[in-house]
């Protein structure tokens, strides 16, 4: 036997000191933070739209639209305590940010976005809303080579309530928008932050923010889904907004809500997804100015959650589909291809859907769809082929929420 | 009350996994580190964390290990300990082989964590991969690479 293995047994006389009532308290002591919930100022038809824009959230993990990325394939996971870029070629893995402070728990609410060598990331805002999962909520931004993190904004228990939504960040990395309620005014908002000179603006929404957020190739403009209330009927809204500069209106959609939005990566198209509840979801695509929109995709369920992100070519989007009562049907992703005017369904769930889930994004060249889930006997990540075979699963156990470039 | 026990119910559970587990992974990870705070606070937040998940975990030894080891890894990186401190000597016996301490601290990251999960913990290719989120694949470079490294850096005493 080598050697080593008598060295190493010899740790084995170390006192290791007694932790538990350690562990219990920390434990005992991240229950019992919580912050107020909303009580002023909502009428019920916006305080609905609200709880199921922040419920369509809380049921995934992940649910920003992921840009595309060319370069090599790393995919950035989230897994016990840690984030972590590992490589499709070897498996090697590195862990850009780790430790106490950043036990990230998955399945409560976590959104990523990558861009420019970093990652944007907005922990649960499960304390505001009663969803369980009390304590900070941060949002802030990682460097991918780094690890270095800055925090850009956060509700902490005892101080003023605010919750955060989404956060998207620019694709140069230079550029950060999300939006954020502050229960104190009762007002919703839009932050844009210039990562490095730190200039920074507050737009006010006109009524609430949704779950969309996409930034323009450029990184100088960001389009954003809103809603309104007129006449006691909620009216969905799509606004470009310029980083320096007036939002100007693209789209309005009467008596619906707006979903997550994509910008095409040539810049010319916007797709946003309606939430007609009950009624069924649809993907709409407009131009970028609004001149024009139509209805790309439907779906064939009520009730359901739709993510969308776009293939690098800006000919194809691919549309997940998930029940939002997750464990009563199937997830399915589909593929809407715009130059064809088809839509085929390339992957669904065996059985009912899962714990977690990603919304499917594309791999660089376009062959295939990555999605990670977390089923009854499969917890992973799966590459899915968009022209037939089956899925193959690329990581077991880990969920990955985005990709990136190697640093 | 059905909310009350559900709360308690892994709690108990993680109460049974620490006595079986708590040890070992507090001197692997001290092993990790050569530090006893860094050790114990990986130790106790790895356990909190996962009282706190209950039955979102599905594999709580795996996870207190992984978690443990990447709290530590995280908390090495914050401090920026390229070269790491000797370990702590009040919590190490005067037998305690504090030379295999010093040149586990000179292994990168994924080494020393893959030699100190094989040759403490007794853990397969397959189980450190588990426990650290490694490939197995990475895991098999970085025990090669680990177990040479360290034979050199002990003077090659264990061929």
């Amino acid at each position: 036997m080598d050697d080593l293995y008598g060295r190493f047994r010899r740790l084995d006389r170390i006192d290791a000191p007694d932790l538990w009532r350690e562990a219990v308290g920390r434990a005992a002591a991240a229950e019992t933070t919580g912050l107020p919930r909303p009580t002023q100022g909502l009428t019920g038809i916006l305080v609905v739209a609200l709880l199921l824009a922040l419920l369509a959230g809380v049921v995934a993990v992940g649910m920003s639209q992921l840009p595309l990325v060319v370069g090599e394939e790393r995919l950035i996971v989230v897994s016990e305590c840690a984030l972590t870029s590992v490589s499709l070629e070897d498996g090697a893995e590195r862990i850009i940010l780790g430790g106490p402070d950043h036990c990230i728990d998955a399945g409560a609410n976590l959104q990523t976005h990558t861009g420019g060598g970093r990652t944007a990331l907005r922990t649960t805002c499960g304390a505001c809303f009663g969803f369980g999962t009390a304590g900070t909520q941060w949002v802030g931004v990682v460097d991918l080579s780094s690890g270095d993190a800055r925090e850009l904004d956060a509700c902490r228990p005892g101080e003023a309530p605010v919750c955060l939504g989404d956060i998207s960040i620019s694709p140069d990395g230079t550029r950060v928008a999300y939006t954020r309620w502050n229960l104190a005014t009762d007002l919703p908002e839009l932050v844009l932050a210039d990562l490095d000179d730190g200039e920074r603006r507050t737009i006010p929404l006109p009524v609430l923010p949704f779950t969309g957020i996409s930034w323009m190739p450029d990184s100088e403009t960001v389009i954003v889904s809103a809603g309104e209330e007129r006449a006691g009927r909620l009216v969905g809204q799509l606004y470009r907004v310029p980083f320096s500069g007036d939002p100007a209106l693209i789209v309005e959609a009467e008596g619906i809500g707006l979903g997550p939005v994509a910008v095409s990566p040539d810049g010319r198209s916007v797709a946003y997804v309606t939430a007609p509840l009950p009624a069924r979801a649809e993907v709409r695509l407009a131009s970028i100015d609004g001149s024009r929109s139509e209805t790309v995709w439907q779906s064939s369920a009520r009730e359901t959650f739709v993510g969308i992100s776009w293939s690098s070519d800006s000919a194809r989007i691919a549309v997940t589909e998930v029940p939002r009562a997750q464990m009563t049907a199937p997830l399915s992703v589909h593929v809407v291809d715009l130059e064809a005017g088809t839509d085929a369904t390339a992957f669904t769930t065996d059985g009912v859907c899962c714990r977690q889930f990603t919304v499917a994004t594309w791999s660089p060249d376009g062959r295939t769809l990555r999605i990670a889930l977390d089923l009854a006997d499969v917890r992973g990540t799966l590459a899915i082929p968009v022209n037939g075979g089956g899925p193959v699963q690329v990581l077991s156990e880990e969920l990955a929420i985005g990709w990136a470039p190697a640093p | 009350m059905e909310s009350m026990a559900a709360a308690v119910r892994p709690a108990v559970t993680i109460e049974a996994l620490y006595r079986e587990e708590a040890d070992r992974l507090w001197r692997a990870l001290y092993a990790f580190s050569s530090d006893a705070e860094v050790a114990s606070d990986a130790v106790a937040e790895s356990f909190a964390q996962a009282i706190r998940r209950g039955t979102a975990i599905r594999d709580p030894r795996a996870w207190v290990w992984k978690s443990g080891f990447r709290i530590a890894s995280g908390e090495l990186k914050r401090r920026s300990q390229s070269v790491y401190a000797l370990p702590d000597r009040s919590y190490v016996d005067p037998e305690t082989d504090t030379e295999l301490l010093t040149a586990l601290a000179k292994l990168p990251d994924g080494q020393r964590a893959a030699v100190v999960l094989h040759y403490y913990a007794d853990a397969s290719v397959r189980e450190i991969s588990r426990r650290t989120g490694m490939s197995q694949l990475a895991v098999r470079a970085n025990l090669s690479r680990g177990r040479k490294r360290l034979k050199l850096l002990l003077g090659d005493r264990h061929g």
